[in-house]
């Protein structure tokens, strides 16, 4: 174990972790965004009185569970370029990570909806709500309450994911840490100081989570 | 295009490329329960070890079991595959295999998870069992065996098998670093012919052939552990 850190190299590219944490961290949010809106439409899919809905709905969320990330976002990266179609590698790496978030949550939605019991709908509809009105305050807000932890732990999973980026080329904080290796052969220290970047996100994000739940839903801690 | 061109499109795989597809898909399989069979004997262990109340108040194992934890459950796979293969050789001389380190990090990974899993599965069992189990003059092994792990067993089942499908899934990262499994062999197909999506398509479905009767078979059980209640 004759290895003699060195950090100095490291602390001269800051700029690149920042750049890279930057990126990564609107990879995690879009990926949350575009997972929440793609969620809520398959979980009302799943429950809606059209067969068709039901079945789409739930092969999508079947395929999207159970074949890799990787597999998903090779096929959307050459899929969209054999449709001929010229779409930049970020955009791509946010459709494929966006689309099998939503596939997760879709399940995790579908939970919470199901727990929603009909007679809080039937008050709902009794105080004069309109449909949108019921589905809104009465169905999405308190299921995604219910299930507000498994959202959150869904957010730390796609900032976790969002390295496979690197793989199409997109300068994530792990492209940043195997380009920066690569030219400085620094790798050990490298490596420390991006595991420790990552391991704060994901803490943050925790925080953030808890810090949201108590927010906007104040009604489950009273 | 008509739709026959397509899926003559999709099907132009040779079957020499099925074959080395098929033989990928062997070895993920191979690598996916050796990584789940190691990972889960030590991730046991290692929750085993936290779920004890002694533990938490001998400061510096807690924490050494606390950043292994927290390390494999807040970085992502891909980058511990990285610092596995290129960053441990560096440190400690040791020239690590492509084979030993994609077995070595899929298995502390999987070991990670599972170890959570374990705890909570131990600490949600109530102390009065284990009070029980003494009073009735039980050694603590025969409590842990008898009436403590038959209760935390139903609880650690459910996600223990989400935590094997995600491994299974996540052993298509180990190709970045060049093991030869499923998803390398998809991506050399690919360069060598020209044609990119159909072996990755390919790969999806066997992938998908993989972990689909598994994710089935976990819905079952979790019902059944349900409806016992």
């Amino acid at each position: 174990m004759g290895y003699v850190f060195h950090f100095q190299s490291i602390w001269n590219s800051r700029a690149l972790f920042l750049s890279g944490v930057l990126v990564t961290l609107q990879l995690a949010l879009l990926t949350m965004l575009i997972g929440t809106i793609l969620g809520i439409i398959g979980a009302v899919a799943r429950n809606s009185q059209v067969r068709t809905a039901r079945v789409v709905s739930s092969a999508a969320v079947e395929i999207l569970r159970n074949t890799p990330m990787l597999v998903q976002l090779y096929i959307w990266y050459f899929g969209v370029g054999a449709l001929g179609v010229d779409v930049p590698p970020y955009w791509c790496v946010v459709i494929a990570m966006g689309v099998n978030n939503g596939g997760y949550l879709t399940e995790i939605i579908r939970a919470g909806i199901e727990a929603i019991k009909t007679q809080q709908i039937k008050g709902g509809i009794s105080l004069g709500m309109s449909g949108f009105q019921v589905f809104r305050y009465v169905i999405i807000k308190p299921a995604i309450g219910i299930v507000f932890p498994a959202v959150s732990n869904q957010f730390v999973i796609s900032l976790l994911v969002s390295a496979l980026a690197m793989i199409i080329g997109v300068q994530d904080l792990t492209y940043q840490a195997v380009y920066l290796q690569a030219h400085t052969f620094r790798s050990i220290e490298t490596y420390i100081v991006v595991i420790i970047i990552y391991i704060i996100l994901s803490k943050a994000i925790v925080l953030f989570s808890e810090y949201l739940d108590r927010k906007l839903f104040k009604y489950k801690y009273i | 295009m008509e739709f026959a061109d397509i899926t003559r499109w999709l099907f132009r795989l040779t079957p020499y490329d099925i074959l080395l597809l098929l033989k990928g898909a062997l070895v993920t399989i191979a690598l996916s329960a050796g990584a789940i069979g190691l990972g889960s004997v030590f991730g046991a262990v290692v929750g085993w070890i936290r779920s004890l109340h002694i533990i938490k108040r001998v400061r510096p194992l807690w924490w050494l079991t606390s950043i292994y934890v927290d390390t494999v459950r807040g970085t992502p796979l891909l980058l511990q595959v990285y610092f596995v293969y290129y960053a441990i050789p560096t440190l400690t001389g040791i020239d690590t295999s492509v084979f030993t380190a994609g077995i070595a990090t899929l298995a502390l990974f999987q070991g990670g998870y599972v170890s959570e899993a374990v705890r909570t599965g131990l600490e949600a069992i109530d102390r009065t069992q284990w009070w029980a189990g003494h009073s009735m003059g039980m050694t603590y092994i025969q409590t842990l065996r008898y009436i403590v792990l038959p209760q935390a067993i139903r609880i650690i089942i459910p996600p223990f098998i989400g935590i094997c499908l995600g491994i299974i899934k996540d052993t298509s990262l180990v190709s970045t670093i060049g093991f030869i499994e499923l998803s390398f062999r998809a991506k050399s197909i690919g360069t060598r012919t020209l044609e990119t999506l159909p072996p990755w398509l390919f790969a999806a479905g066997l992938y998908f052939v993989i972990c689909y009767p598994i994710s089935r078979w976990s819905q079952r059980i979790e019902a059944h552990l349900k409806s016992k209640g």
